[in-house]
């Protein structure tokens, strides 16, 4: 229900500062080059892709004291760019096109899920001898 | 088999209608956590990947524990303690006392969070959506240059409102619970479809934002690389079971106001698609708001729900005080129709075993309950800085409700299992759902109650207390906690040292009804 409640939330509270990158274009897709300009001179990015999840992956850019650089991302989803002392900032880098396979787990679990209710829910008016306004309004 | 047949009489109450049980057997299920919590989870584990494990553990484990659940329910005519003394004998009724003094814990920061959400609900048609926000520690002593949820948040919690709250939450579910199945029924009438409504106007809402449907394609998208690690499996697992609220009398209470020849099969498979499909539509809307402004799913419930989804809804173009209000009163819907099983569950077991009038059963029931409840709301509001970023009252709750929460369900649902059925006989619990059901379950389904669940369940059980007393720190000992650093070896002696006290006092007094030994005929 409600656990590791409070070790997010001192992720939370204790966020590191919010940076102030400025991302060209402002909505980057997955594969199309992205320009950053940061405030002020930076020596590494560090890029976290699907940051804390199992499955996030990182990557490095050496910028050695530029204040922007060009980067592609290689992967759809929420971003998180970090740099200097702590300081992130999220990006939401959108899908090339639409996802096949995102759009194939979609409809078969929505098919499962709403199949099932309606199955269960047909079962339930076709069985006994209950017609369908006591099923709903009870013995009155 | 074992004589259980007491049908569900009218002095004990019943519902009016099929669709009045699965109303509120759903709106148990559907709860504060199921509006994020999966979309967390599949966020943290895959993506539309997680749905592999996801599915296997709901057929194989969820759905099997509630028709289990459901059926000892309408076999008895009782609730979770006596439902189990009926089929089992007095170990199972320790059992079940066990469970829902567990369940006791649980219902009373449960009704804190649901009276957080409350203000929350008021607060976004006042301050939470508007800039100057501050809150009583360090970072927020300085009036926020935009709209700060977590500010507001931990201002709120510092006052004295949440007590109110609280009070208030407490006696609408009593309200509701008052008249039985009754007021039961016609209050998820009402607020169940309100749910799914709500939830649908904020899926709309968020598809149509900027990136929504980027946001809805990165969930479901399946990530594959996780899918291997044990982790993702044992989090399906744990969470299908929390997801369903099985461990906790609530579900088996509820089935105790059935006729005995209800068909728990379809029930069962009714109220678990409604439970999951309902998180499928949440995640849905979570991920399409979170996605459009950059923000990550990633999170606990508490977070997401007090912190990141407000902040999100705080960058809608329109309408951002309606839709903040929208969404906590979803909040607050969901927690409600969770709070009126959680404490029947309680109230219904006590009028089983005293003879009590129900007034005077949920009165027992609601005093520890406020009192508790209160308890849990008043750290942070005593002072609020305690561990000097506002968080003692929550390191406090946190640490309970990983103890009472996580252990209760899991081991009440191990117990289940291994009494009925090895005990009860797995073959007789088959033979009474078959003689009433339209489907009809095989062999597998006793295979799945004496073996493989219990073995799942067991796995889950020690790797979870492997991790919290062998791998590293006691859970919670890392948190900023001067003064009670003792607190996280504390709590969970209270917790299991109070619950076992207060099963084994409870399953001691004798019973109101003489006619519920067990009793066997071949």
């Amino acid at each position: 229900m409600f656990r590791f409640l409070v070790s997010s939330l001192l992720l939370w509270v204790a966020s590191p500062a919010i940076a102030q990158i400025e991302i060209s274009p402002e909505s980057p897709i997955e594969g199309e080059m992205v320009t950053l300009h940061f405030p002020a001179p930076i020596d590494t990015l560090e890029v976290t892709y699907r940051p804390e999840s199992v499955t996030s992956t990182s990557e490095t850019l050496v910028l050695d004291g530029a204040t922007s650089t060009e980067w592609m991302p290689t992967r759809a989803g929420v971003v998180r760019l970090a740099f200097g002392d702590q300081q992130t900032q999220n990006v939401s880098v959108r899908f090339r096109e639409t996802s096949s396979l995102g759009l194939f787990v979609m409809i078969v679990a929505g098919m499962i899920l709403f199949g099932g209710i309606g199955f269960a829910f047909r079962s339930m008016l076709s069985n006994g001898d209950e017609s369908a306004r006591e099923m709903f309004l009870g013995d009155t | 088999m074992t004589d259980t047949s007491s049908p569900a009489d009218d002095s004990r109450g019943a519902w009016k209608s099929k669709l009045g049980f699965i109303l509120a057997a759903s709106g148990s299920a559907i709860g504060l956590g199921n509006i994020v919590f999966f979309a967390s989870n599949a966020y943290q584990y895959g993506g539309g990947a997680f749905y592999l494990p996801y599915f296997i553990a709901l057929f194989v484990v969820g759905i099997p524990v509630m028709i289990t659940e459901f059926s000892l329910g309408t076999m008895t005519g009782r609730a979770l303690p006596l439902a189990l003394r009926k089929t089992v004998g007095k170990r199972g009724e320790f059992v079940g006392w066990w469970c829902l003094a567990g369940a006791l814990f649980i219902t009373m920061y449960y009704i804190t969070i649901l009276g957080w959400a409350a203000c929350m609900m008021i607060g976004s048609l006042f301050g939470l959506m508007e800039p100057g926000t501050t809150a009583p520690f360090a970072p927020f002593l300085e009036p926020s240059a935009g709209p700060n949820a977590t500010a507001y948040f931990f201002g709120l919690a510092a006052s004295w409102w949440p007590i109110l709250a609280v009070i208030l939450m407490w006696g609408l579910t009593l309200l509701i619970l008052f008249r039985g199945t009754k007021s039961i029924e016609a209050t998820v009438r009402f607020v169940v479809p309100l749910m799914w409504l709500f939830m649908i106007v904020l899926i709309i809402r968020g598809v149509t934002l900027p990136g929504g449907f980027d946001g809805v394609m990165y969930l479901f998208t399946p990530d594959f690389a996780g899918i291997a690690q044990p982790d993702v499996w044992k989090g399906a697992f744990s969470q299908i079971f929390f997801s369903l609220s099985l461990g906790l009398g609530t579900m088996t209470a509820y089935a105790s106001y059935l006729p005995k020849d209800a068909d728990q099969v379809n029930n069962s498979l009714m109220v678990s698609f409604m439970n999951s499909g309902f998180e499928y539509l949440a995640g849905i809307a979570i991920f399409a708001m979170l996605f459009a402004f950059s923000l990550n799913p990633a999170g606990t419930s508490l977070s997401l729900s007090f912190f990141v989804i407000p902040q999100g809804i705080a960058e809608f173009p329109f309408w951002v005080k309606f839709f903040g209000f929208f969404f906590f009163l979803l909040v607050v819907l969901a927690g409600i129709s969770s709070a009126i099983s959680l404490v029947e569950g309680m109230a219904s077991a006590v009028i089983d075993k005293t003879g009590l009038p129900r007034g005077r059963a949920l009165f027992l029931v609601a005093i520890p309950g406020v009192i508790g409840s209160i308890i849990t709301a008043l750290p942070i509001i005593v002072d609020p800085a305690l561990g000097e970023n506002g968080t003692m009252g929550l390191n406090v709750l946190d640490i309970l409700d990983h103890w009472a929460f996580s252990y209760t369900l899991l081991t009440v649902g191990f117990f289940e299992c291994v009494l009925l059925g090895w005990v009860l006989g797995a073959g007789n619990l088959r033979t009474f759902i078959n003689e009433h059901s339209r489907f009809h379950l095989g062999a597998w389904f006793e295979i799945l109650i004496k073996y493989l669940i219990p073995a799942v369940l067991f796995v889950v059980i020690v790797w979870n207390l492997w991790l919290d007393l062998g791998a590293g720190p006691l859970y919670g000992s890392d948190y900023p906690l001067e003064g009670v650093s003792w607190f996280p070896v504390v709590i969970p002696i209270v917790w299991i040292g109070g619950s076992l006290l207060i099963a084994w006092l409870i399953s001691r007094q004798p019973m109101a009804d003489s006619t519920m030994e067990v009793s066997s005929e071949t």
